[in-house]
């Protein structure tokens, strides 16, 4: 490259925007990560007088479920048992009565649902734009370095807001667009740091979105009654299919393929 | 809220099959999967890092940094494969997952253009 594309920056640019904003917005990052941590540690847990009935009655759909998925590998005995366990008229564990759950408690976990989301949309996304706007007012106007490859010149609108040059090599880039590259680059490191539990803004877009879409439904967690209902019925449809029946044919076979070969 | 995990539904099998049919594959324990795939996550991320570093530092400009990108990822297959060596399949339900997934992903590739944009501007712009 001929000398007179490269532009020479102020090493003091490096030492006062470069790495104090690099450390700046992995600071933030890591503060949103323990700070959302600790709100979601001090929300109350699973009040045992009442709630250890919602792990039981989730435990034993979730039982249910296994059984009719599996049941071709347990005799038919077996399988008529477990079946009766759950199903039988008045005494099969799905037909208990749940007691409907009063207003009350509706309410509890209701607004316990608003809230978490309003606290995680908040702290997600209000450092951010509070940073993106200190930035954008204390380190606009100047080039802050350059992006390692050639960039076509519809890059230049993503990364030189603000510098009108349409000389200016595209790959050189401002403050802000560092900083947004920031944003996105640093999820890698969050991810090394805190595993599965890193903030992930555009998976958590995502998710909203997609629970946005499913409709309001009522956010009443876990419907007790709907899903025991729905257990029965399909584990009365469920029928016992015996998969060792043919055992002895495949076996047959099996040694014919080894013993013939031979 | 979803209902808890199933522990260790068979992914394999299919449910009632035919009495003719094999017992079905392998069981898949999804609890062991998501966590062999988080591994490899974290050991890729981690590979893009350091190639990024490595390239910045170098001087590399252009393509040759994705070169030592692709490299860096080969690499890190490479040593993975190493480690899940006797049965590879025991880990990942296809044989490719290890050598392929993830280079294109968008976490890792920001990942490495980052540290690559950074390393080269402290080291040779400035």
């Amino acid at each position: 490259m001929t000398a007179a594309s490269e532009l020479v920056l102020d090493r003091e640019v490096r030492d006062w925007v470069l790495i104090p904003l690099t450390a700046c917005v992995m600071l933030m990052q890591l503060l949103r990560q323990y700070v959302t941590a600790l709100m979601a540690g001090n929300k109350a847990p699973v009040d045992p007088s009442k709630g250890t009935s919602e792990v039981s009655q989730k435990m034993a759909v979730a039982r249910s479920t296994l059984l009719r998925a599996n049941g071709g590998f347990i005799p038919e005995p077996g399988f008529r048992q477990r079946k009766q366990y759950f199903a039988a008229k008045d005494t099969g564990v799905l037909n208990q009565k749940i007691e409907a759950k009063g207003m009350q408690e509706m309410m509890m976990t209701n607004p316990d649902f608003m809230q978490g989301m309003m606290k995680q949309q908040l702290g997600g996304l209000l450092p951010q734009l509070a940073l993106g706007a200190l930035v954008n007012f204390f380190f606009s106007g100047f080039i802050l370095g350059r992006i390692p490859f050639a960039l076509s010149p519809k890059f230049r609108i993503m990364l030189q807001r603000g510098i009108d040059l349409p000389s200016l090599d595209p790959s050189y880039f401002t403050s802000l667009s560092y900083y947004i590259l920031l944003l996105f680059g640093l999820r890698g490191v969050l991810t090394l740091m805190f595993r599965e539990k890193a903030i992930n803004d555009a998976q958590q877009m995502m998710q909203m979105q997609q629970s946005m879409q499913m409709g309001p439904m009522g956010p009443m967690g876990f419907d007790a009654q709907k899903a025991f209902d729905a257990e029965q019925a399909a584990l009365n449809l469920a029928e016992h299919k015996w998969r060792l029946e043919g055992s002895e044919a495949r076996a047959v076979k099996v040694l014919r393929t080894q013993l013939g070969g031979k | 809220m979803q209902a808890p995990p199933v522990p260790g539904a068979p992914q394999g099998a299919p449910i009632g099959g035919r009495a003719s049919e094999a017992l079905g594959d392998q069981l898949y324990v999804p609890q062991n999967i998501k966590n062999n795939y988080d591994v490899m996550n974290f050991n890729k991320i981690f590979a893009s890092l350091l190639a990024g570093v490595f390239a910045g530092i170098s001087g590399i400009t252009g393509y040759k940094g994705f070169i030592v990108y692709l490299l860096a990822h080969a690499i890190m297959a490479g040593l993975l494969l190493l480690k899940a060596s006797p049965h590879p399949r025991r880990f990942f339900p296809s044989p490719t997952t290890l050598a392929f997934s993830g280079i294109l992903s968008q976490t890792e590739m920001l990942t490495f253009i980052l540290f690559w944009t950074l390393a080269n501007n402290v080291v040779h712009l400035f």
